[in-house]
């Protein structure tokens, strides 16, 4: 037939133009062939390069082409890890191969980023997928394309690109909210649960944390870490709380014990309820509580009395009722007389500190407990609480432990006179 | 109705058909290359104009979704100098009554203020195109990045002095100092090993190949069987001359050579009529070159100790390749034949050289 020979003329040109098209005419072209390219980019906008090509075991040399000239520290190394010689000249590279299966060339280059402001900005085209790790501290704030892989290596930042004209834009110093409030969840998190582990119970504080999780599911990061560390902090000062709580109760503890063996048995009752309602609180979390009614308990029982039989009793009361009246009586006077300037009430007798052997006796006395005996020592080595607490303009509370402090280290003792407190520096720290 | 035309224009109009479909073959190539590289300054990249179907890694989708959402927030909070934003949802600077993000106060910059409220809005988009299309739902938020560095542009221009407060780098020295460097003696006492390693394979390859270009003699033609015989002669002569090269210690002498010989070699086999011919002699003598290569890696792992078995495997491979470019030339050439319709000729044939493998 006639188109015999022209249909074979017709595949077999077919066929040879589709091997040329899928055997790679790799003698002519290029010898290498791209495996992998990894960018480190560093703070100070250097790229530490490093690109994998599979090259032609048959050349004694080859030319490749690398990214981003000038650059330094360049190394070539065949597939065992040789050195090889090359020479350069812009972005080729003419490299001694020798064989080699495979090439890997490691290199510093600063043009491959810019910096407008405080966003660098990383430009690479490349023929191979592409691994970009940013500096350390830095934030992603856009890309030229959708990454196939991004993650955290170590604790830089990566992504992998698809081969094109790539671009990277980051910021570093950039604080990253995010992460901090997650970080200061977890450290919070991490220091309830081992004071925790100390049997200490710290409701307030869990319930900040919970606060915490709740605004960083929400999103709002910096408040949310703010709250964790309040969470921190506020364990912290409960447990302060419990370990006071703790000395307290075993203070008043003391305290009951010691009253129900001198046999002051009238009030004891009430000292160990308080005792009680104290362990209570403590076992609780409750540890504010706790302190104060064991310091309650402590109070009654050192208050505590031996029982008196009847007669005496009524003498008692008398004596008591012929007191009371003489102390109102008294009071009244003192009212009445009583000096602009704090001046305690009984002075007839005087009275004069020896500050220094008190400061020596106690040389962890804080500032204010030596103010507070400065104020008493130029009042005659005493004065009403009250007169105290006007003095130092303190609230009550604080002015009732800083007097409980002087009396606890048996620098003052403390009487009742009618509904006033009188604090008054003890003899043997007088001149 | 048809247009008629001859038969001879029928098969000239047939030839030149083909003859254009064997010079664009090659540019096929190029085409492809220049489709993968494409990409703009806009950010449109291989995969990235947001229509495609492309399959996107939930994990990696949920990456840039992470870092598109603390960027918003980093702004947000360097804008507005928050310390805490209330998400209460009742923001609403362009009266569309879409934002829903946190408050942003009212004395931020109206610009800025907008597109931090776009930002937000075209985020929210993208969560809800989470469901439909993850590769769209990724694109969107590579559109708010934009956004958002667009924002950064202005806060930048309009606060120098803030924005420099915030530009010192956190220490993060470059691990690449002169340590691991090769020294130029290092260099030279490792190419003169190389080289005459290089040498050696090239020599046993060239050999190799005598033995293959006399199991595929009969497949060649005569013209061309002496053309590869000669091209494998001239090779070994050379190889020899380089030997004397490298043994006078002139390494950088010898790999000029060996360059040449390798170019050389190509060439001759280019001079080759069928151009099939020439390719099957090129695409053997570089895999004969690699498994030269790789018998000498497998040795060398082999004398301390290494598994070789992953070596063995792509060296049978490797072979395997020889083999199957042999076979399919052969099929090729059998069917060339038939065509000639028995034209052969036998008296060349008789004249195609012999060398042994030995030789």
């Amino acid at each position: 037939m006639f188109m015999g020979p022209m249909r074979r003329t017709f595949f077999f040109i077919a066929f040879l133009s589709l091997s040329l098209s899928t055997i790679p005419l790799s003698w002519a072209q290029e010898d290498y062939t791209p495996v992998s390219l990894t960018f480190a980019l560093y703070s100070d906008g250097t790229a530490r390069t490093e690109y994998l090509v599979e090259s032609d075991a048959l050349q004694a040399r080859i030319e490749v082409e690398i990214f981003g000239p000038p650059y330094n520290h360049l190394v070539i190394r065949d597939d065992e890890g040789n050195p090889l010689v090359y020479s350069t000249e812009e972005a080729n590279v003419t490299v001694d191969s020798l064989g080699a299966l495979e090439l890997t060339f490691t290199y510093l280059t600063m043009s491959l980023t810019t910096k407008e402001g405080i966003v660098w900005t990383f430009n690479v085209s490349t023929p191979v997928s592409t691994r970009i790790v940013l500096p350390e501290g830095a934030a992603i704030f856009d890309m030229s394309d959708i990454p196939t892989d991004i993650g955290v290596d170590g604790s830089r930042q990566y992504i992998v690109l698809e081969p094109g004209d790539l671009s990277v834009y980051y910021m570093i110093g950039l604080p990253d909210v995010e992460s901090e409030a997650q970080e200061a969840l977890t450290e919070a998190e991490s220091h309830l649960g081992d004071l925790e582990s100390s049997s200490y119970v710290l409701t307030e504080a869990r319930s900040i944390l919970s606060q915490a999780q709740d605004l960083y599911d929400s999103d709002q990061y910096v408040e949310s870490k703010n709250r964790a560390e309040l969470a921190v902090t506020t364990a912290d000062e409960t447990v302060e709380d419990a370990v006071n709580a703790y000395a307290d109760i075993g203070r008043a503890s003391e305290a009951v014990s010691q009253a129900s063996s001198d046999g002051r048995i009238d009030g004891l009752d009430e000292a160990q309820s308080s005792l009680e309602a104290a362990s209570t609180y403590y076992s609780e979390g409750n540890y504010v509580e706790a302190r104060t009614y064991a310091l309650q308990a402590y109070q009654q029982a050192a208050t505590a009395i031996t029982p008196k039989s009847n007669s005496l009793l009524y003498a008692g009361i008398l004596l008591l009722a012929g007191l009371g009246g003489g102390g109102y009586y008294y009071m009244q006077r003192i009212k009445a007389k009583k000096p602009p300037s704090g001046v305690p009430v009984d002075s007839s007798q005087a009275r004069e500190v020896n500050l220094d052997l008190i400061f020596w006796h106690h040389q962890d006395l804080r500032l204010e407990d030596k103010e507070v005996l400065r104020f008493l020592a130029e009042s005659n080595g005493e004065a009403f609480a009250s007169e105290i607490r006007d003095r130092f303009e303190i609230p009550r509370s604080s002015a009732w432990r800083l007097i409980r402090r002087l009396v606890n280290n048996e620098i003052v003792e403390e009487r009742k006179i009618g509904n006033q407190s009188l604090v008054r520096v003890r003899d043997k720290y007088l001149k | 109705m048809g247009i008629y035309l001859s038969e001879k224009m029928k098969t000239k109009l047939l030839v030149l058909a083909l003859l254009l479909m064997l010079l664009s073959a090659p540019l096929a190539q190029v085409v492809y290359a220049e489709d993968t590289t494409d990409g703009d300054d806009t950010g449109g990249g291989t995969n990235g104009d947001g229509t495609g179907n492309g399959n996107i890694d939930p994990l990696v989708y949920q990456q840039i979704k992470e870092v598109t959402k603390a960027r918003w927030w980093n702004l947000y909070y360097l804008y507005t100098g928050q310390q805490g934003g209330e998400d209460d949802g009742d923001g609403d600077g362009d009266g569309t009554g879409e934002y829903d993000g946190p408050e942003i106060p009212e004395d931020l910059d109206p610009e800025l203020r907008n597109q931090l409220m776009n930002a937000w809005m075209e985020m929210t988009r993208a969560e809800e195109m989470e469901g439909e299309n993850l590769q769209t739902a990724a694109q969107q938020h590579l559109r708010v990045m934009r956004m958002l560095r667009n924002t950064w542009r202005k806060y930048q221009k309009d606060n120098p002095d803030i924005v420099d407060d915030t530009t010192e780098p956190p220490e993060d020295p470059v691990d690449g100092g002169d340590d691991g460097l090769p020294t130029d003696e290092e260099l030279t006492e490792i190419q003169g090993q190389l080289v005459n390693r290089f040498q050696e394979r090239f020599r046993d390859s060239v050999t190799t190949m005598f033995q293959f270009y006399n199991d595929v003699e009969d497949d060649l033609d005569p013209d061309d069987a002496m053309k590869a015989y000669n091209a494998l002669y001239h090779a070994e002569q050379k190889l020899l001359r380089i030997q004397e090269r490298i043994n006078a210690g002139d390494y950088e002498g010898a790999i000029d050579d060996l360059e040449g010989a390798g170019n050389d070699l190509g060439d001759e086999y280019d001079d080759m009529e069928d151009p099939q011919s020439a390719q099957l002699f090129k695409t053997a003598t570089k895999l004969q070159a690699k498994i030269e290569k790789m018998i000498e890696k497998k040795e060398r792992k082999a004398a301390q100790g290494e598994d070789t078995s992953g070596d063995d495997d792509l060296i049978n491979q490797l072979k395997g390749n020889i083999d199957k470019a042999k076979n399919d030339h052969k099929e090729n050439k059998g069917k060339g034949n038939d065509n000639d319709n028995g034209n052969g000729n036998d008296k060349d044939k008789e004249k195609k050289p012999k060398k042994k493998k030995d030789e």
